[in-house]
């Protein structure tokens, strides 16, 4: 355990009871299907732009990526720099048309001018890829997390995530989920902040002294100021970069939150706020990053006697906080990370299950869609057997090595979704064959690609090499992709592709309205 | 698709792509240049602060399109 004075208990159950008062506010205002899947549309830009960020800002980003920087230098940068690249993209071409053309999900945007029917199972099954993958590595970090920040045994930790998790979305809904992320980016905004100022105050308010500092202390020396990794294998670095940069705009958790807001010009004004917001935490990574390195690199304090960092690497932050300012920030920044890895559990579920109830149920049966108190019913019972999953699957997970999941995922967004929306939203040839062409190639091929490489084939199975080097495989992944939904879409000659490329004008105006 | 606002989207996410993908190929094929001291009496380097202007970038990027989509 990293902390054991009064004030971490204490904050930890201020964030418990802080999760658990938002749902019961929230459920007095969850009184239809809309309200639990898209907080009825009345989420302001602002407020939307700050749950974005929060959906965005996991503790992956949080501990992962100082505990990168820690290690490696600038390469975990190179991480933040490809994440915040990603929001303009998300803004420019897909914020806005994918609000105006859609209700709850991705699949509405798509189902505007193809066959529902065929769309709707195709793009649940990869947000449904996606969301488990996502979901059982952030479950399976936060049990390691909380096991280490509150002295839980994983099994409990993870019990107690699922538990909140499921309390927070099957109650309070959207609405619920919203205010949870907006609360949580606001105390890790300001987290941040006081970390890196405390930092800076350290170094008396230098940035070359904090530096030079960090130089002299990491065994890399200047070599932290630079990649390591990009020059070793460009063509995986190339990869990594593109499915950064698209993965975001393919990602269903982050996609739905455009739903909430009134109209598309809202929903891109959301993308604003929430780039600015992300952004800003991430130049905070400068500070935190070099001024761990300079300030418990080589502090016994903070390390075992074989020299590893006490708690593991993903504590970087949490010794960094203790180190400038003590037991009471480091307790605070516990019960933020708590904070953060509730927030972004709960808005994965959530995404789950308007997927299973809005896209997989609503084909088979219709009538929940129609009757609100049905279809609410119904997301909720989703709601329930989903969280309960997550959680056996992250008891499951204990010790195996999850890390790959997150790649995979960005790899499949990128790769499947990224493609086919794009396409969908700006290519007038494309039909529902091309969809599933596509949809089906970047799904198949970024799992194989991925189990085949490096992340899964050696770190995993412990083979001696990969058969695929490439990691992440998006490189290839997403133009086969794109080259699959041409084929599928020039080669189709039907009645119904047809009409297809017909709708595309009308489809195109609403969509920019 | 000939109107503004597709206009508007091509330019924008080609300027931030090209200089995203940019930086990406000179961390991998100029590591040495990168990890330069951007000036003689400060020990950032020129990796660093480029990094540091993508971000900032970034927001700048999205806050200019906004103001261009909404008159489009």
């Amino acid at each position: 355990m990293l902390s054991s004075n009064p004030a971490t208990t204490g904050l930890f159950l201020l964030i418990v009871a802080g999760a658990i008062g938002i749902t019961v506010a929230a459920a007095r205002s969850t009184k239809s299907t809309s309200d639990f899947l898209a907080a009825g549309g009345r989420i302001t830009p602002f407020q939307n732009g700050l749950a974005l960020a929060g959906d965005f800002m996991s503790a992956g980003a949080f501990l992962g990526l100082s505990a990168l920087i820690f290690s490696s230098g600038f390469d975990g940068f190179i991480y933040a720099i490809g994440y915040i690249a990603s929001w303009p993209i998300v803004m420019f071409l897909v914020a806005d048309p994918l609000r105006n053309l859609g209700r709850y999900t991705m699949a509405d945007a798509l189902s505007y001018r193809f066959d529902e029917r065929k769309i709707r199972p195709l793009i649940a099954v990869i947000s449904l890829v996606l969301v488990v993958c996502y979901l059982i590595a952030q479950m399976v970090g936060a049990g390691q997390v909380i096991q280490l920040m509150f002295g839980l045994s994983y099994a409990a930790a993870v019990v107690l995530v699922g538990a909140l998790m499921i309390f927070c979305v099957m109650i309070g809904g959207m609405i619920a989920t919203t205010w949870v992320q907006m609360v949580k980016a606001v105390l890790l905004l300001f987290t941040g902040v006081l970390i890196a100022f405390l930092t800076w105050r350290a170094f008396g308010y230098d940035f070359s002294a904090l530096v030079e500092k960090a130089i002299s202390v990491h065994p890399k020396r200047s070599a932290i100021l630079a990649s390591q990794m990009l020059p070793k294998d460009p063509l995986s670095g190339i990869s990594l970069g593109l499915a950064l940069v698209f993965g975001t705009a393919g990602l269903p958790h982050i996609l739905i939150r455009f739903f909430t807001v009134k109209d598309g010009k809202d929903a891109r004004l959301s993308a604003v706020w929430a780039t600015g917001f992300i952004g800003f935490f991430f130049l905070l990574l400068f500070p935190i990053g070099y001024g761990a390195i300079a300030l418990i690199f080589n502090d016994p304090a903070y390390h075992q006697a074989n020299g590893a960092l006490l708690g593991g690497a993903n504590t970087v932050s949490i010794h960094l906080s203790h180190a400038v300012g003590g037991d009471f920030l480091m307790a605070f920044v516990c019960a933020v990370a708590f904070a953060t890895i509730i927030a972004v559990v709960a808005g994965l579920t959530l995404t789950g299950a308007s997927t299973i109830a809005h896209d997989l149920l609503r084909t088979t049966d219709p009538v929940s869609e129609g009757n609100s108190t049905r279809g609410l019913f119904t997301t909720r019972a989703v709601t329930l057997i989903l969280g309960t999953i997550a959680t056996l699957l992250a008891l499951a997970f204990q010790d195996q090595n999850v890390a790959y999941l997150l790649g995979l995922s960005f790899s499949i967004a990128a790769s499947a979704n990224f493609p086919i929306l794009m396409l969908a939203l700006y290519w007038p040839r494309l039909t529902t064959i091309g969809v599933i062409a596509g949809g089906c190639t970047g799904l198949v091929l970024s799992v194989t690609m991925t189990v085949l490489g490096p992340a899964v084939w050696v770190k995993v199975f412990g083979f001696g090499a990969p058969v695929v080097s490439l990691d992440p495989p998006t490189l290839v992944t997403m133009p086969v992709t794109f080259l699959a939904c041409y084929f599928g879409s020039v080669l189709d000659s039907s009645r119904s592709g047809t009409q297809e490329r017909a709708r595309f004008a009308e489809q195109y105006s609403r969509s920019i309205a | 698709m000939d109107d503004r606002r597709w206009r508007l989207r091509v330019i924008y996410s080609g300027i931030l792509l090209a200089v995203y993908f940019a930086f990406f190929l000179m961390c991998a094929y100029l590591p040495e240049r990168m990890a330069a001291h951007v000036s003689s009496n400060s020990p950032t380097s020129v990796a660093m602060w480029l990094g540091a202007a993508i971000i900032a970038g970034s927001i700048a990027m999205t806050g200019l399109y906004t103001v261009s989509a909404d008159r489009s």
